[in-house]
């Protein structure tokens, strides 16, 4: 277990956590369900247990393997003023970005992210990142409130859990109790997801989830779609 | 002292094999500059089916498989307009890990200078039930430089029925392109303790895993066009059992175009793959497939 207990954030910080998380950021997130909509078209995700499952697949095999390593070294690369470290670890993210659709997501978000930092003041200089993903700038805004690395591992993984639930509840489609059970039972996985991440080497960030690959390429293809990912 | 003996590997059973090749453009041609070898690990001299351009390069492993301990080590440079293809004449095999499980490694590393054409078109890897291994696979490209390849895994032995369930699999590729990491894909998998095997969104217990990958195209419209036409492929199945369940996915991804293959059978991986490659080849190369002639024997 890592130590949540050492979270020094204080109330203000938390509060912009909770902002940063909050699936009301104007980000467009709810557009992206990142393959689970050919999942669902599939029958491969078709009830409230197989939702769950897929989510936890991607919590250890995708979040905890590229995601979350990278927010650390994104913190530790803001910390020290680091912009080539920057970059580089935004260029590595977005190379772990299977398909087309998976990479916008990350771009997508990014650029409306820079867009809503600017009119908070809060905003990495333009040209900073050749293309911010929403990882790099998830970061840079905790960096800039105060947010320490775990609570910022916490309220990425809080943000695409609720969001790919809210998905779900869309598509599968599961009822508004059901998405909160699965939040429920999804919640006790984060942190053992998060230590995981914390000792994933340098040469060893990156996944591999073959179906999901197959399915975020074959949604570019699918003949009605709500969603852009 | 016999404490010492017990302890000390059998050096007999394992071997550290290294290759190494340069090939050079020369008044036209592609030849092997340089090739050094050490252990059960080279190669034979190239041939030139296409004419003398692009060597066809076959790198031969007669153990044909790996234990524990094993350790192999390819490094390809191609130098500036050099043009060369490899491939095997037979699967990669990784053997059940011995008791002490020392990981079984393969190491492969691909260069490929200005104006350089590289495709790397192995057999298979069949991994056995209970094997312990890593496989790096790492292609440097260089802006101008043209990349094709594809690596295709069985997890056991499915023609005998044999599941990988036991063991522990960790298989990266990395593709960088002036030094810019353009695709990475990091597969890891030990299914005594992860669902990855199984999972809708791992491998749906389908145990044939293979990845294609074409480019750069710098231009998405004559790629996403190249992607509809392997949509749209005819893809003729096999003569002999066409395998029940095929799961493929194609897209455009930093310049690449990445294919996806999951399915029941290695030969039809390479089956569809293959005409991928007939298809872009033309696309990205301006030269028409050319099958090695070691895949007809």
């Amino acid at each position: 277990m890592s130590d949540m207990s050492n979270i020094t954030t204080t109330n203000s910080a938390l509060l912009r956590l909770l902002q940063l998380s909050s699936a009301t950021l104007p980000v467009g997130g709810y557009a992206f369900s990142q393959g689970l909509e050919y999942a669902v078209e599939i029958g491969w995700v078709n009830n409230a247990q197989a939702t769950q499952e897929w989510l936890h697949e991607q919590l250890f095999n995708s979040l905890a393997r590229v995601d979350l390593p990278l927010i650390q070294r994104q913190m530790h690369s803001l910390r020290e003023q680091d912009l080539g470290a920057l970059n580089y670890w935004n260029q590595y993210l977005l190379a772990c970005r299977e398909t087309k659709e998976l990479h916008l997501t990350d771009v997508a978000m990014g650029e409306a992210l820079q867009r809503l930092l600017k009119q908070l003041n809060v905003a990495l200089p333009d040209n900073t990142l050749t293309e911010p993903s929403f990882l790099s700038l998830f970061c840079f805004a905790a960096h800039t409130w105060g947010i320490d690395d775990s609570a910022v591992q916490l309220g990425y993984t809080w943000a695409w859990l609720e969001n790919q639930v809210s998905a779900a509840t869309k598509l599968v489609p599961l009822g508004q109790t059901q998405a909160q059970q699965i939040l429920s039972a999804m919640q006790v996985h984060i942190d053992q997801a998060i230590t995981l991440a914390n000792t994933v080497i340098d040469d060893d960030i990156g996944s591999s989830m073959p179906a999901l690959s197959v399915a975020s390429a074959n949604h570019e293809i699918q003949y009605t779609r709500l969603f852009r990912s | 002292m016999n404490e010492m003996l017990k302890e000390a590997p059998s050096a007999a059973s394992q071997w550290q094999a290294f290759l190494q090749l340069i090939l050079r453009e020369k008044n036209g041609g592609s030849i092997l500059a340089r090739c050094r070898h050490e252990g059960p690990l080279y190669v034979q001299k190239p041939f030139y089916p296409e004419g003398r351009e692009t060597a066809h390069v076959y790198i031969l492993h007669p153990p044909g498989g790996i234990v524990s301990g094993d350790e192999l080590n390819i490094d390809i440079q191609l130098e500036d307009k050099a043009q060369a293809l490899f491939t095997t004449p037979g699967a990669g095999r990784v053997y059940r890990a011995r008791h002490d499980k020392q990981a079984q490694c393969v190491t492969i590393t691909l260069n490929a200078a200005e104006n350089a054409q590289l495709e790397w078109l192995p057999l298979e890897n069949i991994f056995y039930p209970g094997a312990h291994t890593r496989m790096n696979t790492r292609i440097r490209l260089h802006k101008t430089s043209r990349f094709i390849g594809w690596d295709v895994s069985s997890f056991g032995l499915p023609a005998q029925g044999e599941k990988f369930n036991k063991g522990q699999i960790s298989q990266r590729l990395e593709i960088w392109r002036d030094d810019k990491p353009c695709l990475i894909e990091h597969l890891l998998s030990n299914p005594e303790n992860d669902n990855l095997l199984s999972a809708k969104s791992g491998m749906q217990n389908l145990p044939i895993n293979g990845i294609f990958v074409a480019g750069p195209f710098d231009d998405e419209k004559q790629a996403e066009a190249l992607i509809t036409q392997l949509r749209e492929l005819p893809l003729t199945p096999l003569e002999t059992d066409t395998p029940a369940r095929v799961l493929l996915g194609i897209s455009y991804v930093n310049q690449f175009i990445v294919a996806r293959f999951l399915g029941e059978c290695s030969q039809y991986a390479k089956h569809v793959f293959t005409q991928y490659w007939q298809t872009l080849r033309p696309e990205l190369l301006s030269r028409p497939a050319c099958l090695p002639r070691i895949w007809a024997t």
